[in-house]
């Protein structure tokens, strides 16, 4: 038993019962009665006490009903309620996991761990603050929430409406998790400037409580300790056990020699560890097209026995070409039931057949040139650097520019392909050459490397670069990385480290289809071949005409909201939180409006493992986790008021059984 | 209905003489007679038997012959004229001087039944037996609306009306004025006899100096306490709740919340204070009787009086 607000019912207390008390102590309106004489009366004890301005108080039926209703009322006001609450004390951070695995409906009661994230921490907080109608609490608390990223909810406050508001303003996601920013986030509030220093504007840190909500998947707890001071507790949601079966990659694509046409590739992983079968359905324009001829057996998921990492099972699903020579939305479906829906679907909005515009600029090498020109380009433009940097000048453009030896002193937006060359490139910072390298490894899955193989690739000399944090690595040497990717305000590049013909890489047969992966690539980013989809957390960012308007952003649930557009045609949304298909609405200046859908599909393979962690291990500390308690507590005033109620009801039939 | 009770109905006073009594009662109270312990105290046989001696001087009335009567009071005219025997009766020979005080003060008014009509009924049946016994019956009043007011010497059966009228006048109100008005009576009186006093003896002043001034004149004093049931037992009578008592006679208010201790109290009161009258009467010889008005008046002439020695 515990009482929410002793100090409101305590008060009551004060202010009511004295009153009634005084009031029985005080003398009576008496009913007027003519009697032979009052001596006899006057004789007797009571008579002498009655004419006192005060009376002893005697007992009375009324005045024990009254006081048992007043006492109800008081007790009813200081809310008692069965379970005990215990302030943290302090300073206190609800984090709550908003993450795509937190959609998982494993919960008996069929609602989502986030939901029953949020009830808990509701719950955590009125009992942080008293949960009574009329407390007051000093208790500070923030609340954040995290997935890819983290948002401050509500910096601390002593509010309890305001921190309940901002729990129940959280709203799912399908990102990854990582807890690291929500972390940096709430430390960021906690520290505040010593107010005894003068003059020296010193910082000191309250320490503070992290309470985290969530099912335990976080990809970055081993990179994230708790500082001292600093404590946390864990409330788990979900089961240990659940199973899901989810799409974790998808992609289309039209062969070269048949643009009229569209395949899909699909990988569908198993995070439990028995086989399952499933039926793959593939849908194109809402409009079922083909499932699988008999169930695609899963393999089940295993621990690496060696790293301890969990690898699921995992089956590749093809689908036979199809005649689409329109664009069409391309849906993937798994024909099967799971605890987590939203990695059983994913979406790719696939354009219709475009011939590229390409540019080779700089060093016009004849091996490169035939490259290209075997390629089917609508136009392929052999410039050099002052006839492209003319044509940029006069508003040329091309879907994807190929740089060799070359860089533009300032990379306008748009898709690059750029060997041997660091000039434009901020996020690359070049500090020599290196000879005689060999390539170290490369990320086979990405779409530029696709059936490419650099095992034989030997450099004689290559620039040796530090790549920033908006650089992405896709292939390295011991002596730094030789392919980067970078994607920069409407700047999309891949970035070579070495010459071709300062490496055996311009005759062997990877170069040949390195280099119209990467174009192809590059101008799937565009949308110009297709459009390949992002994943949450992401942002949608496309370049449109320069003086375009009106960017309006229908989300999958029929919600529209603004898209920014720079002045120099970058259109930006997000990052988006839910999987789905976007449509993006501009209008170009002086033309008609221009729709165009971007597919967002959550393959975290990460967040796909949705069976909840009994505890989390932060790099240096181990939190174990308590089950989230849903259910509210058992509040006895509206009991107490009722039996108030029939209190005086009681009074009032015995005051009139008196009075008559 | 209570006297407690705030909207008692108005009381009906008797307005004649049939209303004070009735010719039932009458009809029981001619065989009762006034006994007076005191005067009559150890000659009251040879009384009986000398009851004509030396007392021939007023004639009153004749009465049958019985055997053992002195055959010189037989009238023999009467027995020549009717051949019966009846005996001459002297008046000063049979003089029993009765006086009935009545009090009509304010407190005397009040109660289920009536103390002040119960009273004046009262009065009027023991008047009725002193004049039909040819005793010398005299009424007096007190109470402050008239003072002392008296009716004196009356005697025969036909003084009953005149009787009846002045009791019909009485009028109650006011503050007893026990004291005075037995002091009066005291020292005017008229011979010796017996003393009826019909009152409640609630006397803020105290009772006994007017009983003192009564009991030793040679009236064989009867203290007759009447006390209604409301009086006796105010909590089965419907007195509760938090009441400001008002005395009738002089309104002083006196504020009380009822409650089984105060109601104990009281009655132990009460108790006290006729146990007091009581006991203050047995020292003067004086016969107090404590009488509940709601008792038939037949009841308590016929059985209590007589069972007290006052009828016979």
């Amino acid at each position: 038993m515990t009482w929410l607000t002793p100090l409101t019912g305590l008060i009551v207390a004060a202010a009511i019962l004295p009153p009634l008390l005084l009031l029985y102590f005080l003398k009576l309106r008496r009913t007027s009665r003519s009697i032979p004489s009052t001596m006899l009366w006057r004789r007797s004890v009571e008579d002498v006490r009655a004419n006192a301005p005060f009376q002893r108080l005697r007992p009375s039926i009324l005045l024990f009903l009254q006081l048992l209703i007043l006492l109800l009322l008081v007790l009813a006001l200081a809310q008692p309620q069965f379970e005990g609450s215990s302030s943290a004390g302090g300073r206190t951070v609800i984090a709550i996991d908003n993450s795509g695995s937190m959609n998982a409906t494993d919960d008996e009661s069929g609602r989502s761990r986030l939901d029953l994230a949020k009830e808990a921490a509701v719950n955590r907080i009125e009992k942080l603050h008293g949960g009574g109608l009329f407390s007051g609490s000093t208790e500070e608390i923030m609340v954040v929430s995290f997935a890819d990223g983290a948002e401050v909810r509500t910096p601390f406050t002593d509010s309890r409406t305001q921190a309940i508001a901002a729990v129940r303003s959280i709203d799912p996601t399908d990102q990854g998790t990582s807890i690291g920013k929500a972390l940096k986030l709430a430390r960021a509030f906690t520290i505040s400037v010593d107010p005894e220093s003068s003059g020296n504007a010193e910082t000191m840190e309250d320490p503070a409580v992290f309470e985290v909500f969530s099912d335990g998947r976080i990809s970055d707890l081993d990179d994230e300790p708790l500082r001292g001071g600093e404590s946390a507790s864990y409330t788990v949601l979900g089961s240990p056990d659940s199973s899901n079966v989810g799409i974790v990659t998808v992609a289309a694509d039209r062969p070269w020699d048949r643009p009229t046409q569209i395949q899909v590739f699909t990988m569908v992983a198993n995070h439990d560890p028995d086989p399952v079968e499933v039926d793959v359905e593939l849908r194109v324009a809402g409009r079922a097209r083909a499932v699988t001829p008999k169930p695609v057996t899963i393999p089940g998921a295993v621990e690496d026995p060696e790293t301890g990492i969990w690898k699921p099972g995992m089956e590749r699903v093809i689908f036979l070409p199809f005649e689409q020579p329109r664009g069409a939305q391309i849906e993937v479906r798994l024909l099967r039931e799971d605890d987590l829906a939203s990695d059983d679907f994913a979406r790719l909005v696939v354009a219709p057949p475009k011939q590229l515009r390409v540019a080779l600029v700089g060093e016009i090498a004849w091996f490169m040139e035939k490259l290209l020109e075997a390629q089917s380009y609508e136009r392929l433009d052999l410039l050099t650097a002052d006839q492209y940097e003319q044509a940029i000048e006069s508003g040329e453009s091309w879907d994807v520019v190929v740089c060799l030896g070359y860089s533009p002193e300032k990379l306008q937006p748009g898709r690059y392909l750029i060997f041997n060359s660091t000039r434009g490139i901020e996020t690359l910072e070049p500090f020599g050459e290196a000879e005689k390298v060999f390539v170290r490894s490369s990320q086979d899955e990405h779409p530029a490397f696709r059936y490419v193989v650099l095992d034989d690739l030997f450099i004689w000399k290559m620039l040796k670069v530090v790549a920033g944090d908006d650089a992405r690595v896709l292939s390295d040497a011991i002596e730094g990385p030789l392919v980067v990717e970078i994607d920069r305000a409407g700047v999309q590049v891949l970035w070579v480290a070495f010459h071709p013909l300062d490496s055996t890489w311009w005759r062997q047969r990877s170069f040949a289809i390195f280099v119209p992966n990467a174009i192809e690539y590059l101008a799937s980013i565009s949308g110009a071949v297709v459009e390949q989809g992002i994943e949450p957390g992401e942002v949608i960012s496309m370049l449109v005409e320069p003086g375009a308007s009106a960017g309006l952003v229908t989300l999958p649930d029929g919600t529209t909201s603004e898209a920014s557009i720079s002045p120099d045609g970058l259109l930006i949304w997000g990052p988006v939180q839910r999987a789905g298909v976007y449509e993006v609405v501009r209008t170009p200046p002086g033309g008609e409006p221009i729709s165009v859908e971007v597919a967002v599909n959550m393959l975290d393979q990460d967040e796909g493992r949705i069976g909840s962690r009994e505890s989390i291990e932060f790099s240096v500390n181990s939190v174990s986790g308590q089950r989230a308690v849903t259910t509210s507590r058992n509040a006895l005033w509206p009991w107490l008021l009722g039996i108030g109620l029939l209190v005086l009801m009681l009074e009032w039939f015995v005051y009139f059984r008196k009075a008559a | 209905m209570s006297s407690f009770s705030s909207d008692q109905p108005k009381l009906q006073r008797p307005v004649r003489v049939d209303d004070l009594i009735d010719s039932r009662l009458m009809a029981r109270l001619e065989r009762l007679d006034i006994v007076s312990r005191k005067i009559f105290s150890g000659r009251v046989q040879g009384e009986r038997r000398s009851r004509r001696r030396g007392m021939s001087v007023e004639f009153a009335d004749y009465r049958p012959y019985s055997p053992g009567d002195d055959l010189r009071f037989v009238d023999w005219n009467i027995y020549g004229r009717l051949d019966r025997l009846f005996m001459k009766i002297f008046l000063e020979e049979e003089d029993l001087s009765l006086m009935i005080a009545v009090d009509t003060s304010g407190s005397m008014d009040w109660g289920t039944p009536n103390k002040f009509e119960y009273a004046r009924r009262l009065a009027m049946a023991l008047g009725y037996i002193g004049l039909i016994n040819h005793n010398r019956v005299s009424f007096c009043s007190f109470g402050e609306a008239g003072g002392l007011q008296r009716l004196s010497n009356l005697r025969g059966r036909r003084r009953t009306r005149e009787a009846g009228e002045w009791l019909l006048n009485l009028q109650p109100g006011g503050e007893g004025t026990f004291d005075e008005a037995m002091k009066t009576v005291a020292h005017s009186r008229m011979g010796r006899g017996v003393m009826l006093v019909l009152s409640d003896f609630l006397y803020k002043d105290g009772y006994e100096k007017g009983l003192r001034a009564v009991a030793g004149r040679g009236f064989d004093v009867f203290a007759v306490q009447m006390l209604s049931p409301e009086e006796l037992d105010p909590g089965a009578n419907g007195l509760s709740g938090d009441v400001k008592l008002v005395d009738l006679e002089d309104d002083e208010e006196t504020e009380i919340t009822v409650s089984q201790k105060m109601l104990a109290g009281y009655r132990g009161t009460l108790n006290r204070y006729c146990g007091g009258l009581r006991e203050y009467c047995l020292r003067r010889d004086i016969t107090h009787m404590l009488v509940d008005t709601s008792t038939d008046l037949d009841v308590l002439l016929m059985e209590y009086f007589r069972r007290r020695g006052l009828l016979r």
